[in-house]
């Protein structure tokens, strides 16, 4: 049974309750990364290759996804898109805090955690909900009927 | 019968109403900057140096720094050297975002703290609040002693891809700045480093504040377009990354 990036991320909400001891709360966080990953997923994967992405990678990492952001060739996706740096700097930057966030909740288990961090990383990727519903819309109403 | 406030009670209670006005980055109207006067003039009566003081906050309101840091001398000097001048006068910059200046003032007066475990570790904690986290070690560890703890030691493996621990505080300098613009009040600070994918040490420079999350979320948006538009080091060499938390308190 297949499921959807909404269900990874309503799982980090319905996790992400008052009674999350730390466990569950970097969980969560980890969760809601992977919902940010796979919201942007598809925009990703249509954006050409990264200058940086060396020859025998073939799939869509993380890293990759990152630096195909980085270099914002989204006119592939929706034309006049590349012109716009500030959405650029806007969903580069944050889906690096969500990655990092993801990592800190992950590996360094030394760092405390609280619900309020789990609450806020869900808020952020919302947000990057929001800009990769935006630009698929910006690409679909300039596609060709 | 009933007694009159202390000069030193009504230069507290002025000095937090200023000092909430600042951190909140509240627009004060012609008026109410003439009410302020009227006040600290009421205040200079009694103490002329806790006034200075005052005039220096007040103008930091307006975003007059050159005057604020000429009023804060002056009280200095009048004052005889009393460090809890510095320290208020550091506060003032770390509320306005001016990163540089508190590692600026905190040298100027270094000799000063020696001795004074309280103020050193107060004068730390502002120079880490404002991203001077490796200054922040060093004066803990070479004024206090090595059995101070350090939250940001680990930054030291931090890949730093040729920049000055200044370049970080530039960052969080113009996020603070910027947030106060947006009348978002900055509680403090947490800093944690984080490898990546590739193996690269950055920071996490989170920045608490109150509010709902998905309003943050939005500030927290904006501000990444700001600081994108300012091509800080720093941030276009991955050496940082600035996000909001929420306030735990």
């Amino acid at each position: 049974m297949a499921i959807a990036p909404t269900d990874l991320e309503d799982f980090a909400r319905r996790i992400a309750s008052g009674a999350a001891d730390e466990v569950t709360v970097r969980a969560a966080i980890s969760r809601a990364y992977y919902a940010a990953f796979h919201y942007l997923f598809d925009i990703a994967a249509a954006l050409p290759k990264s200058a940086k992405c060396p020859d025998y990678v073939t799939e869509l990492t993380h890293h990759e996804m990152q630096c195909r952001f980085d270099e914002w060739q989204l006119d592939v996706v929706a034309p006049g898109l590349s012109s716009n740096r500030i959405l650029r700097d806007q969903l580069t930057a944050s889906l690096k805090t969500v990655r990092k966030l993801r990592i800190k909740a992950d590996y360094r288990l030394g760092s405390d955690m609280t619900l309020a961090d789990a609450t806020m990383q869900l808020a952020r990727v919302g947000r990057l909900k929001r800009a990769a519903d935006e630009i698929r819309q910006l690409g679909a109403a300039s596609s060709p009927a | 019968m009933i007694g009159r406030p202390a000069p030193a009670t009504i230069f507290k209670d002025l000095g937090l109403e200023l000092r909430d006005i600042i951190s909140r980055g509240t627009r004060l109207t012609e008026f109410e900057k003439k009410v302020w006067d009227q006040r600290i003039s009421k205040l200079n009566q009694v103490d002329p140096t806790g006034a200075l003081e005052l005039r220096g906050d007040l103008e930091a309101v307006f975003g007059n720094f050159a005057e604020t840091d000429s009023f804060y001398a002056r009280a200095l000097n009048r004052s005889g050297f009393d460090i809890d001048i510095v320290l208020r006068h550091m506060m003032t910059l770390v509320q306005t975002g001016q990163s540089r200046k508190v590692r600026e003032v905190f040298e100027r007066h270094r000799e000063r703290f020696k001795g004074n475990p309280t103020a050193i570790r107060q004068a730390a904690t502002m120079l880490g609040f404002s991203g001077w986290v490796l200054a922040r070690r060093e004066i803990c560890e070479s004024m206090l002693g090595s059995s101070e703890r350090v939250d940001e030691a680990e930054c030291f493996a931090v890949n730093w891809n040729g920049l000055e621990e200044s370049a970080v505080a530039d960052a969080v300098g113009e996020s603070i700045s910027y947030l106060r613009m947006r009348n978002v009040d900055v509680k403090g600070t947490r800093s944690i480093p984080v490898r990546d994918e590739r193996g690269c040490g950055t920071i996490l420079f989170e920045l608490f504040a109150e509010g709902e999350p998905e309003a943050l979320a939005d500030v927290e948006w904006d501000l990444n377009g700001h600081l994108g538009s300012l091509s800080l080091p720093a941030i276009e060499n991955e050496v940082v990354s600035v996000a909001l938390a929420i306030n735990p308190n």
